[in-house]
């Protein structure tokens, strides 16, 4: 027993140093800066004065859905002037950026966090698998957000800089890097568990049906029409190339490998369902597989 | 804050395989191997005081509640029963508000159901008898807000939330193109299967051409008090239009195929 309470300890709080979180960051923040900016095009058609989901038709839809607004609480939801939903967008690329940068550390990320929750929860039917996972990630590294990347060796955690230039390892940082990992591989289980379920993932079809969906960037339907071969070889190769990610992420020494196939099933997300926001977030996530080197201690 | 250093024999336990793959005493800095990457190996790290029990303990609790949490979100993802929808009603106050409820969002990339293919958006103008196709494109999360208008239409197809965003839709094109909205509708077109495409391309339709016909969802005509659009009557299928006592659609069936034949 108390091997596995060690055990249990040592996965998800051992100390790792914090630089090792500074990638994920980055890469999450981009992914949350490129999402807020997505919607700009599109305010006008759903927000605004004449907007599809102006706040009283928006009302509606929860109360049908029987969701109480207090679990969708924005301040969004007290105006639809479409300066706001501007601004709102605005100032959280700008957010994400300062948390890109490290600047700010918990407190940036925090807001950033807040102001994510506060857009999903306004547009809540324009969301999509790209929100979830993004604010997840975001949420996770409130925890530890690693050193700033235009400070040097600081932790942005900390107001103070270091006496030296020694590496910083925490607790903190190892959890942050569980966690994503823990959250990522099941989701990923999740998405292919659900292929599964579907008739057409073992019928060799799916590759013709997302292409036909009329979503997807590549292969075109014309470039599969009549090629009953290529149609299945593509829908299975991809189960076949999920399932092998799954489990070479868990093999330790074939990790790279595994993150090299996981990217690639990142690329076919962006490419077979259009999500290319959510292939990115996936692609993110991977940074916390990345093998963590072993540290020198103090002897 | 005193911080206390990790020796080499305090870290130095079997290595641990997790479900994420990383060795617990990797992450944990096992020090009996090198490795040149240009890390500060031989560095002195600045190592935090350990957690107490209680810490432990705590974190524990958290990290275990949150993954049952999120897995019995993804769990109750297709098809959720009795079971996972009375769990995740109780958990909707931790999931909702942190965006975590998964609810149909399409885990699965594809099934080929209609919930799949993004509907289409068509306007009727004043005068016209032709449809115009008034889709937003997909860059403005129009296959998200697709999905939803094909659940609520398959659901109950009578909601006043679809004659709500139907009105909307006829507001907003009116705005913008400066023109008078006489119907709206949306439709499910039809996708065709890899099959049905190869008889298509080597023009053998004839026999499925019934099957390429687009399914109407939802159709409702403009009200209007002169030029300013008041709302929306929704359109009934015919079999919903109420029939006479003693009269049934079989009924009306076989007198519209007589009187067809006599004519």
């Amino acid at each position: 027993m108390a091997e596995l309470v060690a055990a249990w300890r040592d996965f998800w709080l051992a100390p790792v140093e914090q630089r090792h979180v500074a990638p994920i960051r980055v890469a999450a923040c981009l992914v949350a800066g490129i999402w807020f900016a997505s919607f700009w095009p599109g305010i006008d058609i759903w927000f605004g004065p004449a907007g599809i989901l102006q706040s009283s038709v928006a009302s509606e839809m929860l109360a049908f859905e029987e969701v109480p607004p207090w679990q969708v609480a924005s301040p969004l939801w007290w105006t639809d002037a479409a300066w706001a939903y501007y601004a709102w967008v605005a100032i959280g690329c700008g957010l994400s950026l300062v948390s890109a940068l490290g600047l700010g550390g918990r407190w940036s990320l925090l807001c950033l966090l807040m102001w994510m929750l506060g857009w999903a929860h306004r547009i809540l039917w324009l969301t999509g698998l790209v929100e979830p996972a993004v604010i997840a990630l975001v949420g996770y590294l409130i925890i530890e957000p690693g050193p700033s990347w235009i400070r040097g060796p600081k932790s942005v955690t900390s107001s103070k800089p270091l006496e030296d230039s020694s590496p910083q390892a925490s607790w903190q940082s190892g959890l942050v890097l569980r966690l994503i990992q823990t959250h990522w591989w099941i989701l990923f289980a999740a998405s292919v568990c659900g292929q599964l379920a579907g008739q057409i993932w073992w019928s060799g079809e799916a590759m013709w049906w997302l292409t036909a969906a009329g979503t997807s960037h590549w292969p075109s339907v014309e470039t599969l029409r009549g090629q009953a071969a290529w149609v299945n070889g593509l829908t299975h190769g991809l189960i076949i190339l999920e399932l092998l990610a799954l489990w070479l992420l868990v093999v330790r020494s074939a990790r790279w490998l595994g993150i090299g196939l996981s990217l690639t099933v990142c690329l076919a997300v962006g490419l077979l369902t259009g999500q290319w926001l959510y292939g990115a977030t996936l692609a993110a996530g991977l940074f916390a597989f990345r093998p963590v080197h072993p540290m020198a201690t103090v002897p | 804050m005193a911080k206390r250093n990790y020796s080499k024999q305090k870290h130095k336990r079997p290595a641990i395989e997790s479900p994420t793959g990383l060795a617990a005493n990797t992450l944990a800095g096992d020090t009996t191997k090198s490795h040149d990457d240009g890390s500060p190996n031989k560095q002195a790290l600045s190592h935090p005081p350990q957690l107490g029990r209680w810490a432990v303990g705590g974190i524990t609790l958290a990290v275990v509640f949150h993954f049952s949490a999120l897995l019995t979100a993804l769990a109750s993802n297709l098809t959720p029963s009795y079971l996972q929808g009375e769990i995740m009603h109780g958990l909707s106050a931790y999931l909702v508000p942190l965006h975590q409820s998964y609810g149909a969002l399409p885990l699965e990339w594809t099934h080929a159901s209609n919930l799949d293919f993004p509907v289409r958006l068509e306007i009727r103008e004043q005068g016209q008898s032709s449809w115009r196709d008034a889709t937003p494109s997909a860059a403005t999360r129009w296959p998200q807000i697709s999905r939803i208008l094909t659940l609520i239409t398959e659901d109950q197809p009578d909601s006043e939330v679809l004659s709500e965003i139907a009105f909307q839709f006829v507001r907003q094109f009116e705005l913008r193109e400066q023109q008078q909205v006489a119907a709206i509708r949306w439709i499910q077109p039809h996708v065709n299967s890899f099959d049905e495409d190869l008889l298509i391309a080597a023009q053998q339709t004839v026999f499925i051409e019934d099957n390429l016909q687009p399914e109407i969802l939802f159709a409702a005509r403009v009200v209007r008090d002169g030029k300013v659009a008041q709302g929306l009557v929704p359109e009934l299928e015919a079999s919903r239009t109420a029939l006479p006592v003693g009269v049934s659609e079989a009924d009306v069936e076989t007198d519209a195929a007589a009187l067809e034949t006599t004519q």
